[in-house]
């Protein structure tokens, strides 16, 4: 052992390199260093600050698993949008870059992209998210700590309060607040059954209605919480069957809504009860079959069916673009606010500085298909139209076209409490 | 007493179902030995199958019955292109049929583009019972659920195929060695665990959504209910089914059906961890 270190020892002090090699041997290491600079140089650099540069905006989208009815909406509204204003020039002569990342239906899934799209991509902004869990976690583990301007499109229980959080959904005071007095008073509903998935968006949506009804004297006969991805509600369905409520509220996420109407459905529970909820958009009701879900309400704020030139226009370039069977519900249409909230908050504040933008967004106030969208300061959500809109019996248009709407509220101003941490 | 009936039923009908999608599994990993991880995924082709027939057909019977041909087809090619090299190497098994599952969703999320579909019962209405209506499918689901059951063991202990089938499980050497064509023996074995995957799927697709990633939550549970109760005799299964949609519906019935999982899953472990071997071993 002793005698091979000594040997390699001599080795080393008698090497004898020729001048010829000692050159070629320069050359190499000097050529690679400075390789090796330049390439660091451009890695590592933050964005040049000349104006006229791409804006990067990341999307984080549910394009698999129990959300992914939920998906295309918002990726061709984000894609729609985005194209509409690279074609009239950018926002203030720079174009937008999108890059979508799918969150997977999976909060975790959603903090690893976000941290991606803040971290690799160096991107402006983030717009998106579904589920509340995916929010929740994006904000508090991701966006917040790295002050990254974080736009949802999607209607939630609310709670999220920080300066570079906007909403542009609705919040309980703006979706079901107006809501539950409508049933109460139209439908002749004094008792309900509620059933959600067991995490935020639906505890903290049925505190919302509970407290309705109670200020409307009327009473809850049921509330229950399944595990998300359940795909037998015999037990709930059954509960629900012997409290004979008028209305059965479901708040079930993405597929598990689906799986769960058919099953009500399936137990005859249609003919008894009324299923109105925040949650039977255009894309639940679309997967059943046609005649089940006529009769059926929902309050959100935005549908298709929208009576105004601009939102008819705006759903036939949709189509036109996507498919004439191409659909989307509010959630998909949010993202479009999403994006013409960053582009006037930019256009106000005349650059792309991140503080500028933030105060010219909390200023904006633009149109949007679902009326003119101003925000509010204290909260950064938006003011908001709640519809509600009844199912009509199926005929030969299209199921979109079956939301029927009937109450308008114009304008509602958005009331949320801060939390630290999601509800349920 | 009405309402004791009707929450029998429910547990029954959850057996039922559960028995369906474990019954392949059973065959696969009780019979085989194979760990086949992509079990999920034929139960979702099944499901599919039945959507593709119906738009094309307008029938959801002829899906269902298609449907196990379909898989059970394609379960003797997997079989004879992957599992068959792997049968010596349990890990690697693993592997191979994670990734086949991977394929196959990701592969399906491609064709369709992740779209939820749907397709109706077959039977709709329900039975009055004790002043409420029970869906008539479930319990059609539930007779089909006893009838493979009794099928499978007839086939096991009343046919000559049944007798080669457990000569291979209980020595394939010398089951070689008498003459028995043991990879043909195991071929048909999973073709048959395969199309009764895809069945239940079948059978399942009016009361579920049915979209890439439906397999998923079905797997995990047909595992539990084949590993406890026992790999030894199909009526293990049932018992582990019995236990598993029984306990979740009577338990979900009194308390709720989040603290329903738990309880069924905390069980499942204990039983487990008695019995190792399973509850008929």
């Amino acid at each position: 052992m002793a005698d091979s270190l000594i040997d390699l020892q001599y080795e080393f002090r008698h090497q004898y390199v020729s001048r010829r090699e000692f050159i070629r041997r320069a050359t190499a290491l000097g050529l690679s260093l400075s390789a090796a600079i330049v390439f660091l140089e451009s890695c590592g650099s933050s964005q040049p600050t000349t104006p006229g540069r791409a804006i990067k905006m990341g999307a984080l989208v549910p394009l698999t698993g129990f959300l992914a009815v939920l998906g295309p909406a918002m990726k061709n509204n984000a894609q729609m949008a985005v194209d509409d204003v690279n074609g009239h020039g950018g926002v203030i002569g720079s174009q937008i870059q999108l890059l979508f990342e799918d969150t997977a239906s999976d909060p975790n899934t959603a903090v690893q992209k976000a941290k991606k799209l803040i971290n690799d991509d160096k991107v402006d902004l983030i717009i998106g998210t579904l589920s509340s869990a995916e929010r929740w976690a994006v904000a508090l583990s991701a966006t917040n700590p790295a002050k990254a301007i974080f736009i949802n499109p999607t209607y939630y229980e609310g709670g999220i309060c920080n300066r570079y959080f906007f909403n542009v959904g609705a919040v309980p005071n703006q979706q079901i607040e107006p809501f539950i007095p409508w049933l109460m008073e139209n439908k002749k509903a004094k008792t309900f059954f509620l059933g959600g998935s067991d995490y935020a968006w639906p505890h903290g949506s049925f505190a919302a209605v509970k407290s309705a009804v109670a200020k409307g004297n009327g009473q809850i006969v049921g509330e229950e919480y399944s595990p998300l991805g359940s795909t037998d509600f015999s037990g709930t369905l059954r509960k629900m069957q012997a409290a004979k409520a008028d209305i059965v509220y479901p708040l079930y996420a993405g597929g598990d809504g689906i799986t769960f109407l058919k099953q009500f459905v399936s137990f005859g529970l249609h003919k008894t009860s009324l299923a109105a909820s925040t949650a039977l958009s255009e894309l639940i009701i679309g997967a059943l079959p046609l005649q089940d879900s006529t009769g059926w309400v929902a309050s959100f704020e935005y549908f298709m069916t929208i009576d105004t030139p601009e939102n008819k226009d705006f759903v036939q370039r949709y189509q036109a673009k996507f498919g004439s069977d191409a659909i989307m519900d509010s959630i998909g249409e949010g993202m479009r606010t999403c994006v013409e909230l960053y582009v006037n908050g930019v256009q106000k504040a005349g650059s792309l500085d991140k503080e500028k933008v933030v105060d010219g967004m909390k200023a904006a106030q633009y149109a949007d298909p679902k009326g003119t969208i101003h925000i509010d300061g204290s909260s950064q959500c938006a003011y908001l139209n709640d519809y509600i809109a009844v199912v009509a019996p199926p005929g030969t248009a299209p199921a979109w076209q079956r939301f029927q709407i009937v109450k308008t509220f114009t304008d509602v101003k958005p009331v949320q409490a801060c939390l630290a941490r999601p509800p349920g | 007493m009405q309402q004791a009936l009707i929450q029998v039923l429910n547990g029954l009908s959850l057996s039922g179902i559960l028995i369906l999608v474990a019954l392949g599994l059973w065959f696969i990993f009780g019979v085989l030995g194979v760990i086949n991880l992509a079990h999920g995924e034929l139960f979702m082709l099944g499901a599919y199958s039945v959507v593709v027939v119906y738009g094309l057909t307008g029938s959801v019977w002829l899906g269902m019955i298609l449907a196990p041909l379909v898989i059970g087809a394609l379960g003797i090619v997997i079989e004879v292109s992957v599992i068959k090299r792997l049968y010596e190497r349990p890990f690697d098994t693993l592997l191979a049929t994670w990734a086949l599952s991977i394929i196959a969703r990701e592969g399906v999320t491609l064709i369709t583009g992740g779209a939820f579909q749907g397709v109706p019962a077959p039977i709709s209405g329900t039975l009055d019972l004790a002043g409420a209506g029970y869906p008539l499918y479930r319990l059609v689901l539930l007779g089909f659920g006893v009838a493979s059951l009794v099928a499978a063991g007839a086939l096991l202990y009343r046919t000559r195929f049944g007798v080669r089938a457990r000569a291979v499980i209980a020595n394939r050497e010398i089951a070689g060695a008498l003459g028995i064509n043991v990879q043909l023996t195991d071929s048909v074995i999973f073709g048959l665990g395969a199309a009764l995957a895809g069945l239940a799927g079948a059978l399942m697709s009016p009361l579920v959504t049915i979209a890439p990633s439906m397999g998923l939550p079905f797997v995990a549970l047909s595992f539990l209910v084949v590993i406890l109760g026992g790999l030894r005799s199909v009526w293990g299964l049932a018992l582990g089914a019995v236990i598993m949609g029984g306990g979740q519906a009577l338990i979900g019935f009194f308390t709720s059906p989040v603290i329903a999982q738990i309880v069924v899953f905390a069980i499942a472990i204990l039983v487990l961890r008695f019995r190792p071997r399973g509850l008929l071993a």
